[in-house]
């Protein structure tokens, strides 16, 4: 799934760590969504979307 | 806060890394295993020598390069801010700690002899009851560590975890069949039920790490 977690992240000027912390998850998990080779549950895209400010469909994008 | 593509920017992929650090501890952990056992045969037997020097040399070589490949491979190790991700930072570092004394009480506690050193893997060799009593009695401390691992560990190392645990559960399925069917048409010796278990760990470990850091 295509997904714009890294541009948002650099925007803020954040590590992978750094949003790691601010979703309590591992920085492994992170780079693991920015690269598409995990999809996120439910929940964390919900969590994701809450701490941007956006919807889930303005950061994940499920159209290739 | 400044390094916004901290994965790539250090030339090496996280699964090299993972490699690198735990090929480097379990290379470690055997030199030391193989020093306590050919000492406590030596003490036992009486043969200190200069051979005994050449074995003491060579094994701290061997100790020294699996610390060389765990520095090369570490990065720079924090605990997360994250209450949750810093317990399961350190679930993971109490149970490597506890892995770790187990082990060496195991190398203590087997018997005597030229190969005592390799005993952690002949896993039928004996071990002294007070030992077994001490590992055993160590095994709700596992449970309760573990218990703690799968409810801070993130999405990410679960699905990880359990990719791990279907590759492990079918080698489970083909060994111990095609084992026993192999046993009962006389081509190979009895099933080894601790073979098959230890290729289970295995294949799973390599599957879970794989996943996480691929």
């Amino acid at each position: 799934m295509n997904n714009k977690l890294k541009v948002l992240r650099a925007m803020r000027n954040w590590s992978q760590a750094d949003l790691a912390e601010h979703l309590d998850v591992s920085r492994q998990a992170v780079n693991a969504i920015e690269t598409g080779k995990h999809d996120p549950s439910l929940p964390l895209a919900f969590r994701i979307a809450r701490l941007f400010e956006l919807s889930i469909e303005e950061i994940f994008d499920d159209q290739h | 806060m400044t390094n916004t593509d901290d994965i790539r920017s250090e030339g090496m992929s996280p699964f090299k890394r993972a490699a690198l650090v735990i090929g480097g501890v379990l290379i470690a952990v055997f030199a030391l295993g193989v020093i306590v056992g050919y000492t406590k045969a030596a003490i036992a037997g009486g043969t200190f020598g200069w051979k005994s020097l050449l074995v003491y040399v060579v094994a701290a070589a061997v100790v020294l390069g699996g610390l060389w490949m765990i520095r090369r491979g570490a990065t720079k190790f924090t605990l997360s801010r994250s209450p949750k991700m810093r317990e399961y930072q350190l679930v993971v570092l109490g149970t490597c700690l506890l892995g770790a004394v187990l082990g060496g009480l195991m190398q203590l506690g087997a018997p005597d002899g030229a190969d005592a050193g390799l005993s952690v893997f002949s896993y039928n060799a004996p071990i002294s009851p007070a030992v077994a009593a001490v590992m055993l009695a160590s095994l709700p401390l596992l449970a309760w560590l573990y218990y703690r691992w799968h409810k801070t560990a993130d999405e990410h190392e679960q699905a990880a975890y359990n990719f791990g645990a279907v590759l492990g559960i079918y080698t489970y399925f083909f060994a111990s069949i095609g084992w026993w069917v192999a046993w009962r048409g006389g081509i190979l010796l009895e099933p080894d039920g601790l073979a098959i278990f230890w290729a289970v760990i295995i294949v799973w470990s390599i599957g879970w790490i794989w996943h996480r850091f691929r």
